[in-house]
């Protein structure tokens, strides 16, 4: 087929782009399977949160491309199908389906998928019910927790940070709404800030005035008030004379750096984005971060979705690990591209906490089986608060570090 | 687009009575049969004409339910409720090809998607049993934990259940030594089309293990395989084993693993061999010096694949389809070429040995080996096949745009000459799909080497546009055109896929001769009410009688224009 | 009219026969199976004569027993139930071979010597059976699945019948593999992607009548070496044997006990030319088997058709490598090389076992290799039982595809006064042999209803394919479950 390159941006294209994507698909099955040069055994071959747990295909990147077409050629419409909406939000987006897809056939189920999501809302279809709880709270409150805005800034009570609305600074650390309104995660916010100020950066943050990012908005489909919202995030980040973003959470990360580009009609950013593992690698490469006592402890690193798998980022915690002295580090099987979703993005914890929490207690499984670790690491809020839930419920002796912890531990 | 764009397509459900004895024997979690769901067991992998079914909106192509049985037990508890109200049902496992309704009757899709863990591996004994559900990948990566290896992948994918195989398929890049998965079965245990349950092998002995291959007597292995999914539901089947010479994994690609940023670059695809294996490529001049290299490298024993590799490394070997298009315009890769995987099972000597011969035969005849000299972009290009030629990850990037209509001439090396002319007449008289219908440009053939070069399998494909169904169709013709001509100059079809069934199994009467006849004996002893995908493989008098006349008169109409006489 | 007289209109008076001397030389073999007389003795030479033939006993009810050399020696055609016993030894040209693809077309009346004396010519070889007798038909050999000696090597050993033209039950034409198609022969597969022609196999003529055959054929080597291991047990023969098959270590691999040894090696003892063979005492033989080791691993190497001496060079380096580390003796052949050698082509000298007595009842089944010693007890135990001694029973151990299944053959020699006592123990252990597992997957004589009573929708499925393809059950009835 003569296939011409769309030049839409991803936030532009509606299903009807992904037309020719969705006839084409081969079904070739490697959206709920790891690699096959990667596969170590059998018990953790497939890659599919939802697959692996329901077994029936429309819970597969395959399946969304199926029940789209169907869907864009009017073979059925929503009262035919009242579980469309089912189908389609059980899924983390962790994008180990478009992984594969991409380097098997160029095809992008998980695009498929988020823009199946924007039609069933643009349609009041979607989203599920719980998730409308959440974007009612991003409209009223700019985060999704319904937490008023002045708790954003209550991790940093004891942190001599800079206040970015009163006085410049060369790094703005964009805390995510997680990290700074869950109180669970407020230490990672607070071991960031003491990391980066110890090595000398210039750091500021935005504090009541921060946004959501608005990621979750976006992976559920509500492409209008995510617009909205990235559009006041840029306009108010580029007003700073920024050189740098450093976020902790992989969700604002992906969603600055990439997302942002590909909405239509808004200004480019002006400053660079990293995420705290960049960034602390990169203070380590310099020589500005030393580490002085030992943390004996065998660990594994779990690579967060929108990190690794979406944006490349897979050295830079390894490398960090590796240069904490008294750290034994071990990887687990599925890693990378191919690692598992710990389940819970892509508004499935919201609105199928069972489900999420299921793909939790799978990573866990596959961390005792395949390393024999004392400790999950890892470096994101969403991760952090969906396998920390599990391991509190089972009262599982496995612990779930975060990395700044660690390196504020070696310091 | 096909008239009536916004017309709907709805599926015909089961009597309630039938959903609600099915859904007794495996529980409200796993039947279903949504109008969402069903559509996801409907478009196959590599059959075109379910995507002409469905630009046509055929709402035939839907199953009424999907059902999920997580035992043996189950599925045969279901099996017998078909049998006792006549519903039809098709097995499914990947959804490649041959598992939609045969009929417009509703139709039951026996998805296998639950049972998919390893029973056992006997490592002393060699040998494998998997539920139905279980791929090549985990197979492989369980196996070479314990210095085994079940003896290749197919060219499809990894992912290719190894029950379904046994239904239909199992063509893999170390046929060489190997063989097919023919050559790699120890036994099944299937429920029926009547509800009984067969174990084929040793294993239908009490206390005798599942080790041997045939009988008692007769072997029935040899009449249940290949069925197509219309003579039973393979539940278990134990494969064999070999020693394996890499390590417990395969190596890792020394570039690292891509994300969604940069997942087209080519460095991620350029891994080493596995351990003790060494892949050579060898370049020819023509397809006659191509031929009998490899039938001396065959015969010399050594290597543990052999293959020609036509326009396949276009594809897997390219990152995108614009690669793919670019490579075949500008005959990147050399028409005329065969790749030798060589394995240290006995020793490291083994390899120093073969690696010599090899040279030897190369030099003799007149090939050239890609090198660091010799084209270090192409060998560099190449590199995916280091690993996919034992685990074959790579191979749907064949159906990037669609693959269809594949021939597959069995016989002598020389098939592939054969092979090259009917192609081109075909290819003449048709046009093309596409620029990659060409073929490894000259329109040459994949040619696979089998058990020491005794014979091979030559394919073509085509590669229609999925959105055009015109397109698709002519592809289809191509089929039908490949059957007749290769039927007509008396090369076997052998693998060809639309030859295992019908209407093909009964309009080619000149195979066997009258293989539907012997296939209606068997069909009627295993399958007596007609309900496992019924008229899949071989029609009953009445089915072929009540058949569709278009297609009745598509095939004939090839037939006759390749001098076949019509079939009535 | 008779069936004589309808069988001359068929074939002509000098091709069928019906006397008492000849009719009685074909009711019985060396075997246990009790004799029975067929009517009639008919030799067909082509297909279209075999054809004639099945469509006359359909239309007349008449049985047909499929004979090719009557060399089974387990009484596969000896018929049950009387009627036409349909002799294709005529039918015996080498049709094709091909030494470009490495097979060979024949015809079921081709016998073992023919075939390899006329292969060697081309520098090819077949893949023999070990103690095949020299005429026994190739084509049913192979088709009744006698492992071939080289069973051990998974390439070259194994599923060696590829294409076959069979006359169904209903005297129709039918063809599998590349066959199928009409074109020439050269794989087993067809038609389509099916494995049909292993229905045929082990069959003993019950579904149908093979009239042609396409078998693979190896090269013959340049250059071969033996090597062989004594050991004192056969326990203590599995471990190495599982050790050399895993690197995948030479072609030939299979281990005797001394009684097959001294059989073999044995020069006062003839091949027999008839079975049963006529007993020859011999003191030679009886030195042979006190001095001999228990067991002895026979391996041999077979270099290539490339630089053959250093292919044989590496696999000899790794078979010392596992030789010395596992602390195995090597035994010396004492000039017996030459002979080995031969066998590996011509595998007759274990034939000379049959000088012993004159008779053997072998119970010959598959088992995995970590229980073929449970089986060798089971064997003893019961000679023991029965007060046979246990040095006279000779014994084959023949690993199959690198040691996944082993072919065991256990001999008890009988002299004709000794047959009943010899029955009796031949029935028993074989039942002890089935229960515990021992797999008898060519179901010869009182085999078939001790197997085919156990193997429960296996027998059933058999049971309806024969009476769909064989509704007047004609084919060999009263063999296998039929």
């Amino acid at each position: 087929m003569a296939e011409e390159k769309n030049e839409k941006k991803v936030f532009e294209k509606d299903l009807d782009d992904y037309r020719d994507q969705v006839w084409g698909c081969a079904r070739c099955n490697w959206c709920q399977n790891q690699w096959g040069w990667n596969v170590k055994s059998a018990e953790f071959s497939e890659i599919c949160p939802a697959f692996h747990e329901y077994r029936f295909f429309p819970y597969s990147g395959m399946g969304k491309m199926h029940m789209a077409r169907a869907i864009l050629e009017g073979d059925f419409d929503y009262e035919d199908a009242p579980e469309l909406a089912e189908f389609v939000y059980t899924c983390t987006t962790c994008g180990a389906c478009e992984m594969n897809c991409q380097r098997m056939q160029d095809k992008e189920p998980l695009k498929v998928n988020e823009a199946l999501r924007a039609k069933l809302v643009a349609d009041g279809i979607g989203p599920m019910p719980d998730h409308k709880k959440l974007i009612s709270s991003v409209k009223s409150y700019d985060n999704p927790w319904m937490q008023p805005r002045t708790q954003r800034k209550r991790w940093a009570k004891k942190i001599g940070i800079k206040d970015v609305n009163k006085e410049p600074a060369e790094t703005l650390y964009f805390v995510g709404c997680t990290t700074a309104l869950d109180p669970s995660m407020t230490k990672a916010a607070q071991d960031t800030a003491n990391i980066l100020l110890k090595a000398g950066v210039d750091l500021g943050t935005l504090g009541q005035n921060e946004l959501c990012c608005g990621s979750p908005i976006a992976r559920i489909g509500d492409r209008e008030t995510f617009f909205e919202l990235a559009r006041r995030n840029i306009d108010r980040l580029n007003a700073l004379g920024l050189k740098e973003i450093v976020t902790s959470c992989p969700g604002c990360y992906r969603a600055i750096k990439l997302d942002y580009a590909e909405i239509p009609d808004v200004p480019a950013i002006n400053f660079e984005v990293l995420h705290t593992v960049q960034y602390i690698d990169r203070l380590i490469q310099e020589g500005r971060l030393t580490f002085t006592k030992e943390i004996p402890l065998k660990v594994t690193w779990h690579d967060p979705c929108h990190l690794g798998r979406h944006c490349g980022i897979y050295e830079e915690p390894r490398n960090i690990l590796k240069a904490l002295p008294g750290i034994e580090f071990v990887e687990k099987e599925r890693i990378k591209d191919q690692s598992w979703c710990c389940g819970g993005g892509g508004g499935a914890r919201t609105a199928f906490l069972e489900f999420a929490q299921v793909t939790a207690a799978k990573l866990i499984d596959e961390v005792k089986k395949t390393t024999g670790a004392e400790a999950i690491v890892t470096c994101c809020p969403f991760c952090e608060q969906n396998i920390g839930d599990v391991l509190a419920r089972t009262g599982d002796s496995l612990q779930l570090i975060d990395l700044t912890d660690l390196v504020v531990r070696a310091l | 687009m096909a008239e009536g764009k916004k017309q709907k397509v709805m599926h015909k459900k089961l009597a309630r009575d039938v959903y609600q004895a099915l859904e007794d024997v495996v529980g409200k979690r796993w039947i279903n049969e949504k109008r969402s769901l069903v559509e996801t067991y409907s478009k196959l992998s590599i059959e075109g004409m379910t995507f002409v079914r469905k630009h046509q909106k055929d709402e035939t192509i839907l199953p009424a339910c999907v059902v999920l049985p997580g035992s043996t037990e189950e599925v045969q508890s279901i099996v017998k409720i078909c049998n006792r109200y006549g519903v039809p049902f098709v097995p499914f496992t990947n959804g490649q090809v041959f598992c939609t309704p045969t009929n417009d009757v509703p139709t039951l899709v026996i998805h296998l998607s639950r049972m998919n863990k390893i029973i056992n591996i006997d490592a002393e004994n060699m040998a494998a049993t998997l539920e139905a559900y279980v791929d090549y990948a985990q197979l492989q990566a369980e196996a070479m934990k314990q210095g085994l290896w079940n003896g290749g992948t197919p060219l499809a994918t990894t992912l290719c259940k190894l029950s379904s195989q046994f239904s239909f398929a199992g063509l893999w890049q170390t046929d060489l030594k190997y063989g097919l998965l023919n050559r790699n079965i120890v036994s099944v245990k299937m429920v029926l089309p009547d509800g009984e349950i067969l174990t084929i092998g040793s294993r239908c002995l009490p206390k005798a293990g599942d080790y041997w291959e045939y009988g008692p007597g007769p072997d029935l292995l040899g009449i249940q395989r290949g069925g197509a999914g219309s003579n039973g539901i393979v539940t278990e089947i134990t494969v064999k084993l070999h020693p394996w010479a890499g390590d417990e994994t395969l190596p890792e690609v020394p570039h690292g693993r891509p994300s969604l940023e940069d997942v087209h670059d080519p460095k991620y695809d350029s891994p080493p061999p596995p351990a003790n294996h060494k892949l050579y490529w060898i370049e020819f001049n023509d397809m006659e010096t191509q031929i009998k290299t490899m039938r001396d490298i065959s015969h010399a024993g050594i290597a543990i694949g052999l293959n020609a590799t036509g326009v396949y490394s276009a594809y897997y070997c390219s990152q995108t389809q614009e690669m793919t298009w670019d490579r075949c315009e500008n005959k990147f890769f050399p028409d005329y070429n065969c790749y030798a995987i060589l394995a240290g099972i006995t020793s490291p000597k083994q390899i120093e040995y073969e690696e010599k011969v090899l040279k030897r035969i190369v030099q003799r005849n007149g090939g050239t080996f890609l090198s660091a000299d010799h084209k270090p972009e192409v060998l560099e290009a190449l590199k995916p096949w280091n690993l996919d030629c034992i685990r074959h990850t790579c191979g749907y990037r064949m159906n990037r745009k669609m693959y269809a209509s594949a021939w597959l001439p069995t016989g002598p090396f020389e098939v592939a000459k054969q092979t090259q002319q009917f192609w081109s007449d075909a290819l003449n008289a048709f046009g093309e799909c596409d620029i990659t219908d060409r073929g490894g440009a000259d329109d040459t053939p994949f040619l696979y080497a089998l058990q020491r070069g005794r014979f091979s399998f030559a394919e073509v494909d085509n590669y229609p546009d999925p959105t055009n169904p015109d397109e698709i169709v002519k592809a289809a013709g191509f089929g039908v055109y490949g059957m007749a001509r290769l039927v007509k100059e008396n090369v076997c079809p052998c693998l060809m896929a639309f030859l295992s069934v019908e209407p093909f199994t009964t309009m080619f009467p000149e195979v066997g001769p009258d293989q539907h006849i012997l296939f209606r004996k068997i069909r009627k002893v295993f399958d007596p009410k007609g309900v496992n995908a019924p008229g899949r493989q071989v029609y009953t008098k009445e089915e072929w009688e009540n058949a569709p006349a278009e297609l009745k008169q598509m095939v004939n109409k090839m037939r006759e224009m390749v001098g076949l006489e019509a079939v009535q | 009219m008779s069936v004589k007289n309808d069988l001359v209109d068929i074939l002509g008076k000098e091709a069928v026969l019906d006397d008492e001397e000849t009719r009685a030389q074909y009711s019985c073999d060396q075997s246990l199976v009790q004799s029975r007389t067929p009517d009639v003795i008919a030799y067909a030479e082509t297909v279209t004569q075999v054809q004639d033939i099945v469509r006359y006993a359909n239309k007349s009810c008449t049985p047909i027993v499929p004979f090719s050399s009557g060399l089974n020696l387990h009484g596969a055609a000896i018929p049950r139930q009387g009627g036409i016993l349909l002799n294709l030894s005529r039918m015996n040209k080498i049709l094709t071979i091909d030494d470009d693809n490495w097979f060979v077309v024949i015809e079921p009346g081709v016998t073992f010597q023919q075939l390899q004396d006329e292969l060697n010519r081309y520098q090819l070889r077949a893949m023999l059976p070990f103690g095949a007798p020299p005429p026994r038909s190739a084509l049913t050999s192979w088709v009744e699945r006698d492992p071939a000696l080289a069973s051990a090597s998974f390439e070259y050993g194994n599923d060696l019948l590829m294409d076959t033209e069979i006359v169904l039950p209903d005297g129709e034409l039918f063809k599998t593999g590349l066959w199928s198609a009409g074109g020439k022969p050269g794989s087993h597969m067809g038609p389509v992607r099916s494995m049909l022609y292993r229905f045929w196999t082990a069959a003993q003529g019950t579904m149908g009548i093979i009239t042609k055959a396409c078998f693979k054929v190896e090269h013959l080597p340049a250059a071969r070496k033996i090597i062989a291991f004594s050991f004192s047990s056969l326990e203590d023969v599995m471990g190495p044997m599982y050790e050399i098959q895993r690197k995948e270590i030479g072609l030939e691999c299979f281990a005797l006990n001394r009684f097959n040894l001294a059989s073999m090696f044995c020069k006062e003892w003839q091949v027999p030319d008839t079975f049963p063979a006529q007993a020859v005492e011999s003191r030679q033989f009886e030195t042979l088997r006190k001095e001999l080791p228990p067991w002895a691993m026979i391996i041999c190497l077979n270099g290539g058709p490339e630089l053959p001496e250093e292919k044989i060079a590496y696999e000899e380096e790794a078979l010392q490598e596992i030789g010395s580390r596992l602390g195995l003796s090597a035994y010396s052949l004492n000039g017996n090389e030459q002979l080995l050698l031969d066998d590996m082509l011509r595998p007759w000298n274990i034939l000379k076992k049959f000088c012993y007595r004159g008779s053997i009842h072998d119970v010959a089944f598959k088992s995995p290799l970590k229980r073929v010693t449970e089986m060798e007890r089971i064997v003893s135990s019961a000679a023991e039982k029965q007060g046979y001694p246990e040095d006279d029973i000779g014994a084959y151990i023949l690993p199959i595809e690198r040691g996944r299944a082993v072919h065991c053959e256990f001999d008890f020699h009988c002299a004709p006064a000794e047959k009943e006592t010899v029955r009796t123990l031949w029935l028993e252990t074989s039942e002890k042999l089935i229960d515990e597992g021992a797999f008898f997957d060519r179901p010869y004589g009182a085999w078939a209803e001790m197997m085919y009573s156990r193997t429960g929708e296996y027998t059933h499925k058999l049971k309806e394919l024969k009476a769909e393809l064989d509704p007047n059950s004609i084919l060999n009835p009263g063999h296998l479950c039929f």
